[in-house]
């Protein structure tokens, strides 16, 4: 279940001037993967996870997702989105149905599923997502707060069980327990499931927590990628395209350049936490030899 | 696919055109419809339609902006002429089964595409060279005389301005829902009439939603700052008619009475 994207040109019709969107766009995804991607606004992203179930096609070069050239004519799209599970940002804006559990069905019911299946699955997708379905499933969509609207419709993807799952700023515009809770139910998915993930989000904290590799986009080009820590190490590159670095390896910058001996591809705070405390016991060890 | 369409778009360039003042704009494209309706033979649109090519051009206008928004009407534009060309009564031209092409059919279907054709243009034109605020305030002053038969000329024009301004943005997120409700398998395309229907539910909901809660942002915003209607309200920009005003009312007119001649004298 990899995916291949081979210089992928795309460029949007009409509007002001004629930039490409992706200009020439080569990326491997492998099986089971949590990749990032991150770029500043307007550098492709949105444009890059739309090619990867069908939604749109490249102008040139290819997308192959799992052996299936997604360009080809015959290339059976709905299988191909049953396989790669898209959310958009604010996902919340796509729900339109009476309760709860109609609107996590639409996705399974379009596939075609025996109404027992549609079932079990709409219950399992909502408990993925941390929702109760007796308790919230006969409620009304517009009745719930933005949080649980956010994970309904995280549910309503997940409940069509794809093996790639494709999240475009899942976290956005929720307050830190909504961002943790989406975030944390997402990792426990992959987890338990070894699904491939493909994040695209701005928090570069959540970035290097969560990812393993990163990809940088900038102006339709992948400027930068490999495993998180290498990319977050090109602070000065990653600054100058308007991103930045999480805090803490900037603390770890910071502390180097004092003299002090944290590793510079510190990407998390449990990380620094440990390796200023390795430092410390060291530090206070030697004061001891001296005294 | 939906972003094709250009009506309600406003494409800001500097040229005679973009620079009419908005009033002589209004009335003109007005003029011009009434025009389209009088012209008695094909060789009077062709000669509308090089009066309106003309008119692109000068405002800078790329053509195949305007073709694209043919385009996404093309589906009307076929029906409408098939339509004429096979029910209308006359001289058979050549039969399809039970339905009869007439040589008068042909004609009134070359007639209404070019009268179709030529309203899209020209609608187009006067949105794409006026900017919302500009076609407003045009369109209150010309309402004006109107308030005293209990017409809200100022709230009408407001609300038209709202209108227009909200047509792409309505448009772009129509766009963004079909693609989050194909990514879950939803199809718009295929099945008959009915599934068809049925299958817009799924984008006609939300779209709805983000309409009233985008109405409700707008009111507060506007109320944020003092709008209180238009009683009492002054304007920045003061409209002012210019000579190049009088060129285009002169040749509109010069039109009109042209084609008012064609059609009395043939």
């Amino acid at each position: 279940m990899s995916i291949l994207i081979e210089k992928v040109e795309y460029t949007y019709s009409g509007g002001a001037g004629s930039t490409p969107a992706l200009a020439g766009i080569d990326l491997v995804i492998e099986d089971g993967e949590f990749v990032a991607v991150i770029g500043p606004t307007g550098s492709g992203k949105s444009t890059l996870v739309q090619h990867l179930n069908g939604l749109l096609r490249p102008d040139r070069g290819r997308v192959v997702v799992d052996g299936v050239d997604l360009a080809d004519r015959h290339t059976n799209l709905k299988a191909v989105r049953q396989k790669v599970g898209l959310v958009f940002q604010y996902p919340e804006h796509q729900l339109f149905e009476e309760t709860v559990l109609e609107d996590v069905a639409f996705g399974p019911r379009n596939l075609g599923m025996p109404p027992d299946v549609v079932s079990e699955r709409v219950a399992r997708a909502l408990l993925t997502v941390g929702l109760d379905p007796a308790e919230i499933g006969p409620r009304s969509p517009f009745a719930l707060s933005g949080g649980q609207m956010r994970r309904v419709a995280l549910a309503g993807v997940l409940a069509m069980e794809p093996r790639i799952l494709v999240l475009d700023e899942p976290a956005a515009g929720l307050d830190p327990r909504g961002r943790r809770d989406i975030l944390g139910h997402i990792q426990r998915l992959r987890a338990e499931r070894g699904i491939t993930v493909i994040l695209v989000s701005h928090n570069m904290e959540e970035v290097a927590r969560l990812a393993s590799r990163l990809v940088v986009l900038n102006a339709g080009r992948v400027v930068l990628e490999g495993p998180t820590r290498e990319v977050f190490g090109q602070s000065d590159l990653l600054c100058r395209i308007g991103l930045g670095v999480p805090s803490i390896t900037r603390l770890a910058a910071e502390l180097r350049r004092r003299n002090l001996n944290v590793p510079a591809d510190v990407v998390t705070v449990e990380e620094a936490a440990s390796e200023i405390l390795k430092l410390w016991s060291s530090r206070s060890g030697q004061a001891r030899a001296h005294a | 696919m939906l972003r094709d369409i250009t009506i309600g778009q406003y494409l800001a360039r500097d040229t005679a055109v973009h620079r009419l003042d908005p009033r002589t704009k209004i009335i003109s494209t007005m003029l011009f419809m009434v025009l389209l309706f009088l012209v008695p033979h094909l060789a009077g649109y062709a000669f509308l339609g090089s009066f309106a090519a003309a008119v692109v051009i000068l405002a800078g206008i790329p053509p195949r902006m305007l073709l694209r928004s043919i385009r996404s009407l093309a589906f009307i534009l076929t029906l409408t002429f098939l339509l004429q060309l096979f029910m209308t009564p006359g001289e058979p031209l050549f039969a399809l089964g039970p339905l009869v092409a007439t040589r008068e059919g042909f004609t009134m279907g070359a007639f209404m595409i070019s009268r179709l054709t030529l309203l899209i243009v020209m609608t187009s034109l006067l949105t794409l060279t006026t900017s919302p605020i500009a076609l407003t305030d045009g369109l209150e002053y010309l309402l004006r005389p109107f308030r005293r038969f209990g017409l809200p000329a100022h709230e009408l024009a407001m609300m038209m301005t709202i209108a227009l301004r909200f047509i792409p943005t309505l448009l772009e997120e129509a766009d963004k829902i079909m693609k989050a409700q194909m990514a879950r398998g939803a199809d718009f395309r295929s099945g008959n009439l009915l599934r068809r229907a049925r299958s817009l539910i799924p984008l006609l909901v939300p779209l709805f939603v983000s309409a009233f809660r985008r109405a409700d942002e707008l009111a507060l915003a506007m109320e944020a700052r003092c709008y209180r209607g238009g009683e009492g309200r002054t304007r920045m920009k003061q409209l002012a008619f210019a000579p190049r005003d009088g060129i285009a009312f002169t040749t509109v007119a010069a039109m009109f009475l042209g084609v008012l001649f064609l059609r009395v004298w043939s």
